[in-house]
């Protein structure tokens, strides 16, 4: 029954008349504004096609045929990015591809655990905050503009897992290299402000973070992430309840129209699609909070060490850690050369990253500049020479404000998180 | 017709009721296996990783086949999977274990040109 016809069938019926191959392919009826809207079982078949849900597919004009049909890994507004998995969609971005000082939206990673929600409209969005609090409260996103002050910060946001893909032996998921890591101007309201609106009770300890999308399996009701975090670090000011992403509205794979941006801890904390928060009187134990997600061992183990998993705790403040952004690795150089990246740390500061030539032997001090606001990452750059011609490895190390510096080696565990080992480059110096 | 085309039916249902022919779509054209090679359980592992996910998430992965057992539990226990027959769980995990382990891992990286 199911016929393998011309490849190139779906444009042929395009080509001979366009508003009836939408009709028959998808259900899609042209307007008179030329937009053609998509419902029910067309909209599931496009989404099917391009294994996705489609967003802004009210956008689409009539007789439109996704980028994706035509050219694989391409993602509607992002731009460069290294697709791991298409469905769910978790994409990074090379390192080089992240040299801006604040990462434009079509460079910022995508990691999703499930299936995004379809109906992303900011107008009709509902926030919940309940549990443990005085007063629950169920506000829109205007109201949440009205009632608290809006701010706008630039915020590193690093997935937990990235790096995992250097961890050996191999660790199960996506395999991160360098790239799940951005830092975007997020606008929106504090956490804080809003949870002590709420009134927080004396007896919380975590909060617990539930997001629109749904689970991979497709069971209702069934969520696919539901992280926290404990309340003393979601007091912090630089939480945000953020509805905007670069001053625009935020990418619909990074949790459009409203999510968390929990910085310096991993990004699972930030949960997308942000439908409720609510206050618990003991640890969170939502799907990625127990068992040994987003968890590392209580002690450095051996590679490939069996760990209980009563011994894997909760994984907090990111590592320090940078990544060189300029040039990119095996470029070709000249003798002389400026190398310059980011550098970010958790919870803390970035004091200073150095850079090497010689493979580590010696190495000589970036400057660094100040984070435009806590939780920013820190930009460095460094003008190094080479002796002479032939085959070099550039490397960066960020000490934190504690005096701790990225190892050289990798901190491996089961699951392969807080991969913050030094990021290196190879450059050919004629 | 395989398991693999099975699953391409459930994604044109929509337009087959309409009563349109089928018509595959241009990836298609593209290894839909990712490189995984023709042998016993390719089809199966097609059909039953890529249920709820793409294969993607699957070629990359360095398990052994103790690793990909684990998962496989884990998947049963927590992720709503349906879990398999005796002898295509042992079908699948033979596959993987074969064709999908840390030194494909390995290869994957270094093709990509992220390691030497």
């Amino acid at each position: 029954m199911l016929k393998k016809t011309a490849e190139t069938g779906l444009f042929e019926l395009y080509r001979k008349n366009p508003d009836e191959a939408d009709m028959l392919l998808f259900g899609r009826e042209t307007h008179s504004d030329r937009r053609g809207f998509l419902k029910g079982a067309g909209l599931a078949t496009m989404g099917a096609m391009v294994g996705a849900t489609i967003p802004f597919h009210r956008n689409m004009p009539a007789n439109f045929i996704p980028v994706a049909l035509a050219a694989n890994e391409t993602i509607e507004g992002k731009d460069g990015l290294t697709v791991l998995n298409d469905r769910p969609v978790n994409a990074e971005t090379p390192p080089h591809l992240l040299d801006d000082k604040i990462t434009p939206t079509a460079r910022h990673f995508i990691r999703n655990n499930g299936i995004p929600p379809e109906d992303t409209g900011a107008k009709d969005w509902k926030l919940t905050i309940d549990g443990l609090v005085d007063k629950p409260m169920t506000l829109t996103i205007d109201e949440l503009k009205k009632k608290f002050d809006v701010v706008t910060e630039a915020l590193t946001i690093e997935c937990g897992g990235n790096g995992r893909a250097f961890h050996n032996p191999p660790a199960k998921g996506n395999q991160w290299t360098y790239g799940a890591v951005a830092c975007s101007e997020w606008t929106g309201v504090r956490l804080a402000d809003v949870l002590k609106a709420a009134g927080v009770k004396d007896k919380v300890v975590y909060t617990a973070h539930e997001g629109a999308d749904a689970h991979l399996s497709g069971k209702e009701g069934k969520l696919p992430i539901s992280r926290g975090v404990p309340i003393d670090k979601a007091m912090n000011e630089h939480n945000l309840i953020a509805f905007a992403q670069n001053g625009k509205d935020i990418h619909p794979m990074n949790g459009a129209p409203l999510r968390l941006v929990i910085p310096g801890w991993p990004g699972s904390c930030s949960q997308k699609w942000l439908k409720r928060v609510y206050l618990r009187d003991q640890v969170h134990d939502g799907p990625k909070m127990t068992g040994t997600a987003y968890r590392v061992p209580n002690r450095p183990v051996k590679p490939g060490e069996k760990v209980d998993k009563k011994d894997f705790v909760i994984i907090h403040a990111m590592p320090v850690k940078s990544l060189i952004t300029s040039p990119a690795t095996n470029s070709t150089a000249g003798k002389k050369l400026e190398v310059r990246g980011h550098a970010w740390a958790g919870d803390r500061k970035v004091d200073d990253v150095m850079i090497s030539i010689d493979f580590g032997a010696t190495w000589i001090e970036a400057d660094l500049e100040d984070p435009v606001n806590d939780y920013a990452w820190q930009h460095w750059k460094a003008d190094v020479e080479f002796p002479q011609a032939g085959y070099y490895e550039i490397w960066a190390k960020a000490k934190d404000s504690e005096g701790v510096s990225q190892p050289h080696a990798i901190a491996w565990n089961p699951k392969g998180y807080l991969n913050n080992s030094m990021h290196r480059i190879a450059v050919t110096v004629s | 017709m395989t398991v693999r085309q099975l699953l391409f039916t459930a994604t044109l249902t929509a337009a087959t009721l309409m009563g349109v022919a089928a018509v595959e779509h241009p990836r298609a054209q593209e290894d839909e296996y990712l490189g995984l090679p023709d042998a016993p359980g390719r089809e199966e592992v097609a059909a039953y990783c890529g249920a709820c996910h793409s294969l993607k998430l699957v070629v990359q992965q360095g398990l052994t086949r103790k690793g990909w057992e684990d998962l496989l539990v884990w998947m049963y226990e927590e992720q709503e999977m349906p879990e398999l027959e005796p002898d295509e769980e042992k079908l699948v995990l033979d596959y993987l274990a074969k064709y999908v382990n840390p030194e494909t891992q390995k290869q994957r990286l270094r093709e990509r040109g992220i390691i030497q």
